[in-house]
């Protein structure tokens, strides 16, 4: 790990050096030993706060895009975009495919800090700054929550969600970490007319939660950043981790994977199952 | 002091007892505080439940008054009032004393009843924390893991046995209710209990001195904007708080039948207070500061009271560990 840490530094030297870039988005120490925090280096001086190991699991895609996004902020002049450099998971590096794909900026707008970890990411970094393992672990587990929601009855699936979702206390953080929610109005924030109500009933949070899934199907790229921040844990990865899988079923599709494709839900061919009508 | 002691073995007996004669209200998983049935229930691990007691006095969801449109016009129900007698047992001391500084505002120039019914309903009987988190700051903020504002009765673990100390009248009137359960306090237990909280004062062990802020604090700083760069807008940190009190006022039904609702608000949202003339503050450092400004200044300067307890929820649920105490810190300089 700490042989990344230094290749980040030695590339964020040289970029914030030869001001190739404005600013290098990486992680550094957070309160304590054990917490990263996102990093924004905008000089040589302070490159040496960047630093990568186990702890630094954000999906920092996520800044590059939205209101206040790095590459998309309304509150900058076109012409002034900032130069950005982006210390890129893999999970990161499948967001970037899915914004590009979204034409929310071009592959050439960010350089990028690839850190790979065998699975397919889509692009090609700019520079390869590391390799760590895969969480197989993880993934076998989401696969078989899923498997054993899906052993239950729909009624009993249902209830347990309904459960789940009273939990929420709407504090959106699930939204405002995801780099694929870059909406300039959420439809939960708009009330003319209002479409999601916005107190914590439990009609309200199901309508929330599963309006979102369904936004991200096709999209979201299994970061898990949005259970991961939930406060009152809420398994969210599981309802975008079932969407994901019905999408690669139906159209034989996975986010993230090509910069060029046109994605799943964007595009329509006449041989398209459409099994899933009732 | 007035103190008694609560043997260890009683302490499911007087929870029960509790129960029996009252709505009782105590952490119940890692998550929040709920109702309680029964002591089994009770979850009395070191970390604090994510959500703060505030949801106790001022729900995230309530109903100011119910509408319906009948042949005869429109009828208006307010809602019953909310006047269980309730216990909130195993309270953190910093959640207990987020209460009397609510309490002003709540009093203020609307007397808000029902924040006011439920608080003169409520007994709180708190535990002091003997390992606080690595987040807690309360000393910083003038409280302690055993500070007694806002309690009734203050609860300290001495291993076999709990010192009860008895800080007001109401909590004198429990101890009474089941005073079988209760032994007297001697001076070895006293000394006991001042070395829990003096052991539990030092694991606290990351201050931030607050004094002067209320005056230093620089609306105009450059320092905002490199602060709250990691911020990403959600609403955990105000949600959490047990001090943030923002809210919104929404109607919710159909045309002919409805209830208008009072419902948390966070001003890291990018929603909050936006009006035809647009969002006061767009970016994110200026939310941020207005949180922060609004703890440390505005409300010193209406209430004579800083809004934080130094809990430190904020800074443990903050998804991209946003450490208010560096933030303060740095907004000093």
């Amino acid at each position: 790990m700490q042989e990344i840490t230094d290749r980040i530094r030695e590339e964020a030297r040289r970029l914030l050096g030869e001001e190739l870039v404005d600013v290098v988005i990486g992680y550094q120490q957070g309160w304590d030993e054990t917490i990263a925090t996102p990093c924004f280096a905008v000089q040589a001086s302070q490159v040496d706060r960047l630093i990568f190991d186990e702890r630094c699991t954000y999906n920092l895609a996520r800044y590059l895009v939205g209101r206040e996004g790095y590459l998309t902020s309304r509150f900058r002049p076109a012409d002034e975009k900032p130069r950005v450099a982006l210390v890129a998971r893999p999970a990161a590096m499948r967001a970037i495919v899915g914004l590009i794909q979204e034409h929310q900026f071009k592959r050439e707008d960010v350089y990028v800090l690839g850190i790979v970890d065998g699975t397919p990411v889509g692009i090609e970094p700019d520079v390869q700054v590391g390799q760590i393992q895969e969480d197989v672990a993880k993934q076998q587990e989401i696969r078989a929550r899923i498997e054993e929601l899906e052993a239950l009855p729909a009624s009993e699936r249902w209830a347990w969600w309904r459960q789940e979702f009273t939990k929420c206390i709407r504090c959106y953080a699930c939204r405002q970490v995801c780099p694929f929610c870059y909406c300039e109005e959420c439809i939960v924030d708009e009330n003319q007319p209002q479409w999601i109500g916005s107190s914590p009933l439990p009609r309200n949070n199901t309508s929330w939660n599963v309006i979102r899934a369904f936004h991200l199907v096709g999209r979201c790229i299994n970061c898990g950043e949005c259970e991961r921040v939930c406060p009152v844990d809420i398994p969210l990865n599981l309802l975008n981790a079932k969407m994901a899988a019905e999408v690669e079923e139906v159209f034989g599709y996975v986010a993230g994977m090509d910069a060029e494709a046109v994605p799943a839900l964007a595009t329509f061919r006449v041989d398209d199952t459409d099994d899933f009508i009732m | 002091m007035q103190a008694r002691l609560l043997p260890q073995g009683k302490l499911t007996e007087l929870v029960n007892a509790l129960i029996r004669d009252y709505e009782v209200i105590a952490p119940r998983d890692e998550r929040s505080f709920a109702r309680i049935d029964s002591a089994a229930e009770m979850d009395l691990r070191d970390e604090k439940p994510a959500m703060s007691l505030k949801e106790f006095f001022f729900p995230e969801r309530e109903v100011l008054v119910s509408y319906r449109l009948g042949t005869s016009g429109v009828t208006l129900t307010e809602p019953s009032p909310d006047d269980a007698a309730r216990v909130i047992f195993a309270a953190r001391p910093c959640d207990a004393a987020a209460l009397p500084i609510l309490d002003p505002l709540f009093n203020w120039d609307y007397v808000d009843s029902s924040y006011v019914e439920r608080r003169r309903n409520t007994a709180i009987v708190s535990v002091a924390c003997d390992e606080p988190c690595d987040t807690c700051f309360c000393v910083s903020l003038g409280g302690s893991p055993a500070g007694t504002e806002g309690s009734d009765l203050l609860l300290t673990p001495l291993g076999s046995t709990y010192h009860v100390q008895i800080i007001t009248e109401r909590g004198g009137e429990l101890v009474e209710q089941y005073a079988g359960l209760f032994e007297d306090s001697d001076e070895e237990s006293e000394r006991q209990r001042a070395q829990v909280e003096a052991a539990s004062r030092s694991k606290i062990v990351k201050e931030v001195d607050i004094a002067g802020l209320d005056k230093t604090l620089d609306f105009h700083s450059p320092v905002w904007e490199t602060v709250t760069q990691q911020c990403i807008d959600c609403g955990i940190c105000t949600f959490l708080c047990p001090t943030c009190h923002c809210f919104d006022i929404q109607d919710e039904g159909s045309p002919d039948a409805g209830e208008r609702v009072r419902i948390w608000d966070a001003c890291t949202f990018y929603g909050y207070t936006k009006a035809h003339a647009g969002q006061p503050r767009p970016t994110h450092d200026r939310r941020y500061r207005q949180r922060i400004m609004h703890k440390f200044r505005y409300y010193p300067e209406n209430f004579d009271r800083t809004l934080c307890v130094g809990c430190g929820r904020c800074i443990t649920h903050c998804p991209v560990s946003i450490d208010l105490r560096q933030v303060l810190e740095a907004v000093k300089e």
